[in-house]
């Protein structure tokens, strides 16, 4: 509840936009990506949700969390991030392309308060942009991130459907893989997996003001930070998908965020 | 109702216009071309060269009843990955400029793929997207896409209804669906998935099934024609009733091991007695 109130107070005081406007329904979202906050609907938000267009990898991660915060009360935009109000929460869904000036806003809306989420697509993107996405993240926010991990490549996804179709072998034969990703924060939670995750390395967690909070298989794959007021929230497996396809932990855990 | 049977069941080693002459010498009317599956109609397949198969198919004395895929087993529009069911998209919208080229109206399409990786909420939902987006495209050409019950092998839309809902969900005229009579096992019968679906079927796929039997190792549970335990009166009677008067394709799973041809011709006359309705 103090976290709440801290991200208001944030946005009530550091940029007039959110400030005396208008009352405004919940769990609606006020624009298009390519409005600019000058036009925006005059109301408090609670949320922006970042439209990176091509920098976004996973656009059903987008839908997911879109889907998703209509279905609370929370009261949030669409936004590209050049053009993003003030918001004392913005997520950043299936994020792969990562520009200077564009991870420089995030981390500026950490350091002023905001809890920034920034949800990795970039297990879905390729070898070069998936370096660029790491050197980012270690560059802005000091995150360092191993190689995308197939969890499933044990040989039991699509690809050995096909090999068991053609060969008439039972599915259900030898399967021990536990398709979840466990969070300890804001809520233990269990989320569906969604077959790639970016781990995180080993670090000394303290000197980065930080420490992980969802492991899957094993491995550390999500993270909290502080920057300055604020902090940053690191998704190494994407969360948005289950928030789409009904993942009610998944629903459950982002709401937790919220409050 | 015509019989047709499709052009992988032609012998390995055989040329195309060996399986033709076959596949007319045998009684067929048409052939379902199976795009991947087959050296002379690949995803690399120009135009012109699509355009010769529809000549020595004519010159054969058929026609194409439809145009087929097995490709989206390994790349189906419900992947998790966006790079994936692009290129499913591709597929689609590739078979149906081959089916206008090669002067047929249906393609056959595996929609949708549950994994133990990729759970049931996510195919449908992609799925429904999918069929939601080429819908216009198949209608555009005048094509129209049967989406087939691969039931045990998808683990997807099991029961009539549930099928009936998903084309629903999708609401294109231009999306229906390619039975498959012999995929049906033992979750339910031919017949009532004829009855409860009708005018929404685009062509049919037959061969016969031991639905005692399950998959297990090599051993098939699909058969020839009247081997297994479909009910082939009901089936006929259910077709009757509900007008169907389009193409019976062959698809038999289990070949010959020797006198590869004489399948052919045994299962045409097998069809000739499911159309003459004597059984």
């Amino acid at each position: 509840m103090r976290i709440r109130v801290s991200r208001r107070h944030f946005l009530s005081t550091a940029v007039g936009a959110g400030a005396g406007l208008a009352s405004v329904a919940r769990g609606r979202c006020f624009g298009i990506a390519s409005r600019s906050p000058a036009v925006l609907p005059q109301g408090h938000l609670d949320c922006v949700l970042v439209d990176l267009a091509d920098g976004c990898r996973l656009r059903e991660s987008l839908a997911g969390y879109e889907a998703a915060l209509s279905r609370t009360h929370c009261r949030f935009l669409r936004a590209v991030p050049r053009q993003m109000p003030p918001a004392p929460v913005v997520i950043v869904p299936g994020c792969a392309g990562l520009a200077p000036d564009v991870a420089e806003i995030f981390r500026s809306s950490a350091e002023a308060g905001a809890l920034v989420l920034v949800e990795s697509g970039a297990a879905y993107a390729e070898l070069p942009e998936f370096e660029a996405h790491r050197v980012a993240l270690d560059l802005h926010f000091g995150l360092k991130l191993e190689a995308p991990v197939d969890l499933w490549s044990d040989g039991r996804g699509e690809e050995s459907a096909l090999a068991r179709h053609a060969e008439g072998r039972r599915a259900e034969a030898g399967r021990s893989h536990v398709p979840y990703v466990d969070y300890n924060w804001p809520i233990a939670a269990k989320v569906r997996d969604f077959s790639r995750i970016v781990p995180l390395c080993n670090v000394v967690w303290a000197a980065l003001n930080g420490e992980p909070i969802g492991w899957a298989q094993g491995r550390p794959m999500a993270a909290r930070q502080s920057f300055g007021r604020g902090k940053l929230v690191f998704l190494g497996s994407p969360l948005g998908p289950a928030l789409r396809y009904g993942d009610r932990e998944a629903e459950r855990w982002l709401n937790a965020l919220l409050v | 109702m015509k019989k047709s049977i499709g052009d992988n069941m032609i012998p390995k080693g055989w040329s195309f216009e060996q399986g033709l002459e076959l596949v007319k010498k045998a009684g067929y009317d048409g052939i379902e071309l199976w795009l991947g599956d087959v050296p002379w109609f690949q995803m690399s397949t120009t135009d012109s060269e699509i355009r010769e198969l529809r000549r020595k198919v004519e010159r054969a004395g058929l026609v194409v009843s439809n145009v087929s895929t097995g490709l989206h087993w390994e790349t189906p529009v419900s992947s998790r990955d966006p790079k994936v069911r692009d290129r499913a998209i591709g597929i689609v919208e590739r078979q149906i400029e081959a089916a206008q080229i090669l002067g047929t109206d249906a393609i056959l399409v595996v929609v949708g793929l549950v994994t133990a990786e990729v759970p049931y909420n996510e195919v449908y939902q992609r799925s429904v997207e999918a069929m939601q987006k080429l819908g216009p495209t198949a209608g555009n050409a005048g094509v129209k896409i049967g989406c087939e019950n691969c039931n045990s092998e998808q683990r997807f839309l099991l029961s009539p209804r549930e099928f009936w809902t998903f084309l629903n969900d999708v609401n294109s005229p231009h999306v229906g669906l390619h039975l498959d009579v012999g995929n049906i096992h033992d979750t339910g019968f031919a017949e009532q998935w004829i009855e409860i679906h009708g005018p929404r079927i685009t062509r049919i796929h037959v061969k016969d099934v031991n639905k005692q039997r399950g998959r297990c190792g090599d051993q098939s549970v699909y058969t020839n024609l009247f081997l297994g335990d479909n009910n082939w009166p009901a089936i006929r009677a259910a077709l009757d009733k509900v007008g169907y008067n389009g193409w019976l394709v062959a698809e038999m799973e289990l070949r010959y091991r020797y006198a590869l041809d004489q399948q052919f011709y045994d299962t045409a006359a097998a069809m000739d007695r499911l159309i003459s309705g004597k059984l």
